[in-house]
């Protein structure tokens, strides 16, 4: 392996000892604060040694070079952005994924509620309305813990409807207090549309033109899901990204 | 004719290269797919060609894809792979003459064939295989749509204007680079549709869409055709609907031609089964087992453990898919018949599939695919015909808004948005906020190092968005490379807004990143500052 001899040469040109700590601690190597620079080389050294060929899952991959590791070391996600955002997404038909976050004065909040009081969310279908905060066709609410998570799956009655969610809190006298409002979510629909009206339109001419539909030509045949005891699941209704993934109960 | 076909193969692999590494294991999917897919079908074109066989193939080539491709670095490691499968098939020839003559007879097969993939790809393609699927379509028998930047789950990105225009913008760019003219039409990645992405599509002058059937079942009017001829949105961009029946016949995991007992068995390789000594140069370097693409099982039966697999015939193999083929053309030719005589105009037969299912998973498909092009000829029903060619010919269409869907399992969101991958969501939004604020916040500066700095920012950005990483987290397969990936994305994507915001910019470490994630050249990121709907 041609990094760990250009490790070796660079052991060799006699680097200075926080360049010897910091590149040993991004390498992984273990280091006592006591250690002499003697020391810290022959920790690097024989941390190379055992660091031939293992079996490494992909993630890490062959030969861990170690540029990458010097400017990068491995750090977890940010666990808040700090900002106020409630975001709705639809999943399918019938559920919807929520997620927020808090600026820190809206977290001192929801910390600091006054006895009796519990962190609320709500979810208004806002089907061709504008929210005006009272006018919502049905309004649906649950109680939610927002110390542990920060993200609820929503299961809702109607499809091909818009949903607009508020995260907030009740006080103990019922009164309902928003704090984050979230953007408007459209479920997607799961059966024909109702409407009888066929649309037209002219290439050549562009023009559009409109009358009563005579009933459609030709009828779907709609799927349909279907499970019996110890098939796997189908990922991918064609396509999509297969690799190293049929096997796990997909087309073949 | 009564009715027409449009056969679509739709390619894409994520951006998978690894400058760091001299091989890196993921980097296999690209060579693998070159060599039993993307190769094998520009051989067939020139086969069909050579023939005088006329054919129409629509093709989207995804921008990911179209970068790696012509990557002189992929190209030369897709070389050394090459050269090492030859010379492993070589090894297979002598090994296997003590062996089975069954297992004899296909090791020969594979040194022959591997070493005439690698002669094609050096001397007739000159290694850039962009470069002849472009040709073909320079001479009609290819039409090639692009794909949005990064296949980004754009029903994900909805809230996100900027973000989605992004996506479709700097894919219709990619695909200007490299096949010098605007593509009429666009494959959304995984089918991906939500009410109002097609005024995007308007906005970027795409013509045409596809998506799957539910999205006419479940529009806003009912189609008069149902899937069987294209509408057009309000905002005058045309879509084509998917055959659940061509679907079914290719893809089902039952009764589709695939799992035929007497095709190859995907999952017994010879880097499964030889000794480890012997196979160790020619797997991955840190000892890890994969497949190399030598395979000398068929199916045999489905649930059979795999050690009790038969051995493979190449010949009958063969024989089955010109079978499949005719049977195929014959189900189609009764599709249409049926069709036509219902609706009183040409039924339009969409058939969109992963150009890696043929070669790839199906080892067969491309013979397949092959035989059913020259078995048209000999009929005058059903025509292969390219969506432009459609569109060009067409009067009066249907006009309906599609309906939100995808063509993944159950047909929504959920594979790409379920308890497994939603932690991806808060932070690749965040990231499209902090993007947009960048370029704002730079908009009018005019240095070169800040122009690096938001380059590499978008590029970050993009490749978390790869609805790929979210895909694999749900299918259990490769989860943490795709989970580490994310990850790393929003990781150097964060460190250099830390660094913007800061105003000091480490451009060692910002070098790096451009080196490791160096996707789209001349990415404009000016694309994040449009962030209202459209009108």
């Amino acid at each position: 392996m041609k990094r760990k001899e250009e490790i070796l040469a660079w052991l060799d040109t006699n680097p200075r000892i926080q360049d010897l700590k910091k590149f040993a601690k991004q390498l992984g190597v273990r280091l006592r604060k006591s250690m002499k620079k003697r020391e810290v080389i022959r920790a690097i050294k024989d941390f190379l040694k055992k660091e031939t060929i293992e079996t490494r899952s992909s993630a890490t991959s062959p030969g861990v070079k170690v540029e990458e590791k010097r400017v990068e070391e491995v750090k977890e996600l940010p666990k808040t952005y700090d900002k106020d955002k409630l975001v709705l997404l639809p999943v399918n038909p019938n559920w919807l994924f929520i997620y927020w976050d808090m600026s820190p004065e809206t977290r001192k909040i929801v910390e600091n509620l006054e006895p009796g009081s519990s962190v609320v969310l709500r979810v208004h279908d806002v089907t061709y309305i504008i929210f005006d905060g009272r006018n919502a066709h049905r309004t649906f609410e649950a109680h939610i813990d927002v110390r542990y998570t920060s993200n609820y799956y929503i299961n809702v009655p109607m499809p091909n409807a818009d949903y607009l969610a508020e995260l907030g809190y009740k006080t103990p006298y019922g009164e309902f207090v928003p704090l984050m409002r979230s953007n408007v979510a459209r479920t997607p629909s799961n059966s024909p549309s109702p409407s009888n009206r066929e649309r037209w339109y002219d290439l050549r001419k562009r023009r559009r033109s409109v009358f009563p539909s005579k009933g459609v030509v030709i009828k779907p045949v709609e799927r349909v899901r279907v499970s019996s005891p110890g098939k796997g699941v189908e990922y991918s209704g064609g396509g999509a990204f297969l690799w190293e993934s049929i096997r796990s109960g997909g087309i073949l | 004719m009564k009715g027409y076909m449009i056969l679509f193969l739709h390619a894409h692999l994520p951006y998978i290269k690894h400058p760091e590494y001299d091989e890196f294991l993921e980097e296999r999917w690209l060579f693998e797919a070159m060599m039993e897919t993307y190769i094998p079908l520009i051989m067939m074109f020139r086969k069909l060609e050579k023939d005088d066989v006329s054919f129409r193939i629509t093709m989207s080539i995804t921008p990911p894809l179209m970068e790696m491709l012509s990557s002189e670095d992929m190209q030369k490691k897709f070389e050394r792979h090459m050269e090492k499968l030859v010379e492993l098939a070589e090894k297979e020839v002598k090994r296997t003459e003590s062996e089975h003559p069954k297992k004899n007879k296909m090791a020969r097969y594979y040194f022959e064939y591997f070493k005439e993939i690698l002669r094609v790809f050096r001397e007739d393609l000159k290694g850039d295989l962009l470069r002849s699927f472009g040709e073909y379509q320079e001479k009609g028998y290819v039409e090639l749509v692009t794909c949005n930047a990064t296949h980004g789950f754009l029903p994900l990105m909805e809230i996100y204007p900027q973000a989605v225009r992004a996506q479709i913008e700097i894919g219709i760019k990619t695909y200007e680079k490299y096949f010098d003219r605007r593509p009429r039409g666009i494959w959304l990645a995984e089918c991906g549709y939500f009410l109002g992405l097609e005024k995007y599509l308007a906005e970027a002058g795409i013509e045409y869409f596809f998506v799957d059937s539910h999205a006419f079942w479940y529009a806003d009017d009912q189609p008069r055709y149902g899937v069987y001829r294209p509408i057009i949105t309000p905002s005058e961009v045309l879509a084509f609907a998917r055959d659940p029946e061509s679907s079914e016949q290719v893809w089902s995991a039952t009764v589709g031609y695939p799992g035929d007992h007497r095709y190859r068995e995907f999952y017994r390789d010879i880097g499964f089964d030889r000794e480890y000594d012997y196979i160790k140069p020619y797997i991955d370097p840190s000892g890890v087992r994969v497949n190399t693409g030598i395979k000398y099982h068929k199916i045999t039966s489905k649930d059979l453990d795999l050690s009790k697999k038969e051995l493979y015939d190449i010949d009958e193999a063969k024989m089955v898919a010109r079978e499949h083929a005719r049977d195929f053309l014959y189900k189609k030719v009764k599709q249409v018949e049926r069709l036509s005589s219902l609706m009183g105009v040409e039924p339009i037969i969409v058939a969109p599939f992963d150009a890696e299912l043929f070669g790839h998973w199906w080892y067969e498909g491309v013979i397949f695919l092959e035989e059913f092009i020259r078995l048209l000829k000999g009929q005058n029903t059903i025509k292969l015909v390219t969506p432009s060619e459609i569109i060009d010919k067409l009067d009066v269409v249907q006009m309906v808004t599609p309906a939100a869907s995808s063509w993944g399992a159950n047909g929504y969101y959920e594979v790409w948005l379920n308890g497994k991958n939603d932690w991806i969501y808060p932070h690749v939004h965040e990231m499209v906020e902090k993007m947009t604020e960048m370029v704002k916040k730079f908009e009018n500066m005019e240095d070169p190092l800040i122009d690096r700095a938001l380059k590499q920012m978008a590029r970050e950005l993009l490749l978390a968005q790869s609805s790929d990483w979210a895909f694999i987290i749900t299918t259990g397969t490769s989860v943490d490379y795709a989970v580490n990936r994310v990850k790393k994305h929003i990781m150097r994507f964060l460190d250099i807004y830390d660094q913007l915001s800061k105003g000091r910019i480490d451009e060692e470490r910002l070098s790096y990143y451009e080196w490791v994630d160096g996707i789209f050249d001349d990415i404009d990121y000016r694309v994040y500052l449009k962030v209202g709907e459209v009108s």
